[in-house]
């Protein structure tokens, strides 16, 4: 009764106005994160470190709000007390279903990669936490805008957030080459894909008759029936700097380099934040194309799905290096869901959706793993790994149920999400046929890697790391990160649980594109 | 007859259209990516990088102003493109500060530790 | 036709100055001519429209930007490269790729009409007379507001950013410079990633001749 008085009166001053005709109550996760970022920043100039250390909670603590602030977001879509999309300040950011979904699989994979983070910041540069954290919630918050943004200059702006944050926590470990060098390569790369993805989006902007919302694009394309020559550059320059986001050959060539040299919780930012929050924004960019029956489009995702899958799989198979490894299977997941993303149909979209939910679960798992393996062999080699089943059997249970899991075998959640990937490819159009043949060879192709790791450890010769560790024992001074082995167990529940409950999730996925095909339909008219 | 739609030709040659600024920029926009591809300088390669921004930039505004002046979404486009690039490069130049403290390097070809 | 001649003049200075970025012999060259491209562009920007951009193109780009490079060659020295072999083939792979870009580019743009919305004549004359400052200033402020506050985050991660990746790592465990008194003189010692940092070529060599009088000291710490 006191709340909603209180309420009311605020609504009735003009800055309350404000925030009521704007709808700005859906961009509480934003603004949460945001004084998140500013709060670690002032904890950054603390002098003692354990001043500092602070912030990594203060930082989960937020994420958490955040965290919460979407689901009852959620609530209200459901419950349908807000209806299918609501347009947030002046239009820049589109808070619908899907937005909702991506930005709850997105907060779940940061709140992860918080816990990775934590011993592996304390420990490399103990001095510098505060401005991590801060640099992490930038990128972070850059990722939560990509998701909802419904506006060119939105989408440019969310996303050069998100990439100038990646270009220097690549660049974290200022004192170590490969990272710094990583960084520069990133950086380099990232700028051409941004000057060539901003081309496409002038184009784009000529097209629409000079207006910058996407909003318009669906009317203005079928307006212009004879999009020529013209359209097709601006989607191609569209796709390269979308697949230099989401790593898809061949705009790839960055991707093995930074993340071997980039620090490992990073490299899992990369490969998960960054590559689902890439795939939202190409969703809500690329849907349009598809009411227009614009075949130049289905066609080119799909050469970039192909080219992705075989690049991928095939460099993958002499890969030494555990993080390299695992960013050549990014290239070749981005394959998989790129073939998802070609279809353009609301079920392929759908499930997408949810095979980058289970994919956040199953590499972030892999690179907690990678992190585990790196703290007690000191190596990143796969090599190293060599007969662990005798010293430590759980870690090689867990990270052999998340290699499972990318290779896409039954129980895991993995095999799921590959499945209903296909399955709705090969339902909207039979002449999808070829392209799911490629796609289910390559994932035979990527059985080999992943089960050469498993066979490795559980079967090979311990290696010498390996027999230091058994040898020590039980009187090893060797302790695990709580939070690592938190994530680690977390990743572990839902790579599985999520491959029980599939249906479920699925359903959700579903039901948020479904609302925004009817949004793109609507504008249509 | 024939003089008349000579001079309309001639009117549209003097006259500005959005191609010629489209392939000004088109140019600039090619050179700077062949500078990306060819230079060895690390500085150079991130002037390369600007002058491709700069380049889209031109773009945005030709377009602006010759397709529908009365909106100008397009310069403010612009602008961001300034604001974010102008970041990116102080970015890129404290990186090539980084390397160079650890190398004593700006040659691209001295960072191969990474295999490209 | 006044127009048509700047057009043609800037297009001119505005290439043959993006060739000198790429083709000067020493990257000195190559940023006093990308002064000149962004000169040249702001033109262009003048030529449409678009004065206030143009102001900010000079500014942001033209000074600010071209200073920042120019430091970051005065940091690094403008050192030829080793002679390399290959350079010939780098040539050449970039001029096919960015040809090809080109002609891609240039085909598929110039054939193309697109649809114009044509303002009235009051708002052109409106905006010859006012400039752009203003109608730019409304729509930053109304309807690209999130935009621009997410830019202003943007920055200050650029800028935490810039100064995380180049300044020196300190700890309260290992701090740059310590003091201790020795034989009843204040003696200075320089942590092993300072030394290194300033350019002490052997540890050892540098712990004996740390400085003694306070001059010396201060030289030092300066560095």
């Amino acid at each position: 009764m006191m709340l909603e008085a209180i309420s009311y009166t605020l609504i009735q001053t003009s800055f309350g106005q404000f925030i009521y005709n704007q709808n700005l109550a859906f961009l509480a996760p934003e603004l949460v994160i945001s004084l998140t970022l500013l709060m670690t920043f002032a904890l950054s100039l603390a002098k003692t470190q354990v001043d500092q250390a602070k912030s990594w909670g203060i930082a989960l603590l937020g994420s958490v709000v955040a965290l919460v602030s979407i689901v009852m977001h959620y609530q209200l879509f459901y419950t349908g007390q807000a209806s299918a999309s609501q347009s947030v300040m002046f239009g820049m950011f589109e808070a619908d279903l899907l937005s909702v979904v991506a930005r709850f699989i997105l907060t779940l994979g940061f709140i992860l990669i918080l816990h990775l983070s934590k011993r592996y910041v304390e420990t490399r540069l103990p001095s510098q936490t505060g401005e991590f954290y801060t640099l992490l919630l930038t990128a972070f918050l850059g990722a939560l805008l990509l998701c909802g943004a419904n506006d060119m200059i939105m989408a440019f702006v969310a996303l050069e957030t998100l990439g100038i944050s990646s270009y220097i926590l690549t660049g974290y470990l200022r004192n170590n080459l490969k990272s710094t060098e990583a960084s520069l390569k990133y950086l380099v790369y990232g700028g051409c894909s941004s000057a060539v993805l901003l081309f496409g989006l002038a184009l784009i902007y000529g097209l629409a008759g000079g207006s910058t919302s996407f909003a318009v694009l669906p009317q203005a394309l079928s307006q212009a029936s004879d999009l020529g020559a013209w359209a097709s550059l601006a989607i191609v320059m569209i796709l390269a700097g979308i697949g230099f986001k989401v790593s898809a050959a061949p705009f790839h060539t960055w991707t093995p380099d930074v993340y071997e040299g980039s620090p490992t919780p990073i490299t899992a930012f990369l490969s998960v934040i960054s590559k689902l929050a890439a795939f939202v924004f190409a969703i809500r960019l690329l849907t349009p194309f598809a009411g227009v029956g614009n075949e130049n489009v289905a066609l080119l995702i799909g050469l970039l799905a192909v080219f992705s899958m075989i690049v991928g799989n095939v460099a993958a198979l002499k890969q030494t290096n555990i993080k390299r490894l695992l960013g050549y299977s990014t290239i070749a997941h981005a394959g998989y869901m790129l073939v998802g993303l070609a279809a353009l149909t609301q079920n392929s979209l759908g499930a997408l959706l949810f095979y980058l939910a289970t994919y956040v679960f199953m590499n972030t798992g892999a690179f907690a793993s990678a992190m585990i393996g790196d703290e007690l062999l000191a190596s990143e080699d796969i090599s190293a790994y060599s007969g662990l089943i005798k010293a430590k059997p759980w870690f090689v249970f867990a990270f052999s149920i998340f290699l499972l899991g990318l290779a896409g075998i039954p129980i895991t959640a993995g095999f799921f999400a590959k499945f209903f990937l296909f399955q709705s490819v090969v339902l909207s159009d039979l002449g999808n046929l070829g392209v799911i043949i490629i796609a289910l060879l390559a994932s035979t192709v990527s059985l080999y890697y992943y089960l050469n790791i498993i066979k490795v450890m559980v079967i090979g010769e311990p290696s010498e790391q390996v027999q230091r560790l058994i040898g020590e024992g039980k009187d090893s001074t060797w302790n695990l990160s709580k939070t690592l082995t938190l994530a680690t167990v977390i990743c572990l529940i839902f790579t599985l649980g999520l491959g029980i409950f599939g249906q479920n999730g699925l359903l959700i996925s579903e039901s948020a594109m479904s609302d925004h095909g009817a949004t793109v339909t609507q504008n249509l008219r | 007859m024939m003089m008349s739609a000579e001079v309309a030709e001639v009117a549209a040659v003097a006259g500005l259209t959005v191609h010629h600024y489209l392939g000004v920029a088109t140019i600039l926009f090619g050179l700077g990516f062949a500078g990306v591809v060819s230079s060895r300088h690390l500085i150079r390669t991130l002037m390369c990088v600007e002058l491709m921004l700069n380049a889209v930039n031109l773009v945005f505004v030709a377009i602006n102003n010759h397709v529908n002046p009365s909106d100008l979404s397009g310069q403010v486009f612009a602008i961001f493109i300034l604001t974010i690039s102008a970041a990116e490069a102080a970015v890129g130049l404290a990186i090539v500060l980084a390397l160079f403290k650890n190398t004593a390097s700006v040659d691209v070809e001295d960072f191969s530790r990474l295999k490209w | 036709m006044f127009e048509s001649t700047l057009f043609w003049i800037f297009a001119t200075v505005a290439i043959g100055a993006a060739l000198g970025v790429v083709l000067a012999p020493s990257v000195l060259y190559s940023a006093l001519s990308l002064i000149v491209v962004f000169f040249s562009i702001a033109a262009f920007f003048l030529l449409n429209n678009a004065d206030f951009l143009a102001t900010a193109q000079v500014l942001v780009y033209g000074v600010g930007l071209t200073i920042v490079m120019l430091f970051g060659i005065m940091f690094t020295g403008d050192t030829p490269l080793k002679e390399k072999a290959g350079k010939l083939g780098r040539l050449l792979i970039a001029s096919i790729s960015s040809v090809a870009l080109f002609a891609l580019i240039f085909t598929s743009v110039l054939g193309f009409n697109i649809k114009q919305f044509p303002a009235s004549a009051q708002w052109i004359r409106e905006l010859h007379e006012q400039g752009s400052t203003l109608a730019i200033g409304q729509l930053l402020f109304s309807k690209y507001v999130l935009p621009f506050e997410v830019a202003s985050i943007l920055l200050l991660g650029a800028m935490i950013g810039a100064i995380l990746l180049s300044k020196k790592t300190f700890t309260s465990q290992e701090p740059g410079l310590t003091f201790s008194i020795q034989e009843g003189r204040l003696k200075p010692t320089l942590s092993a990633e300072w030394r290194k940092d300033v350019g002490f070529v052997d540890a050892e060599v540098a712990t004996e001749e740390a400085p003694s009088s306070t001059e010396e000291l201060k030289k030092e710490c300066s560095l």
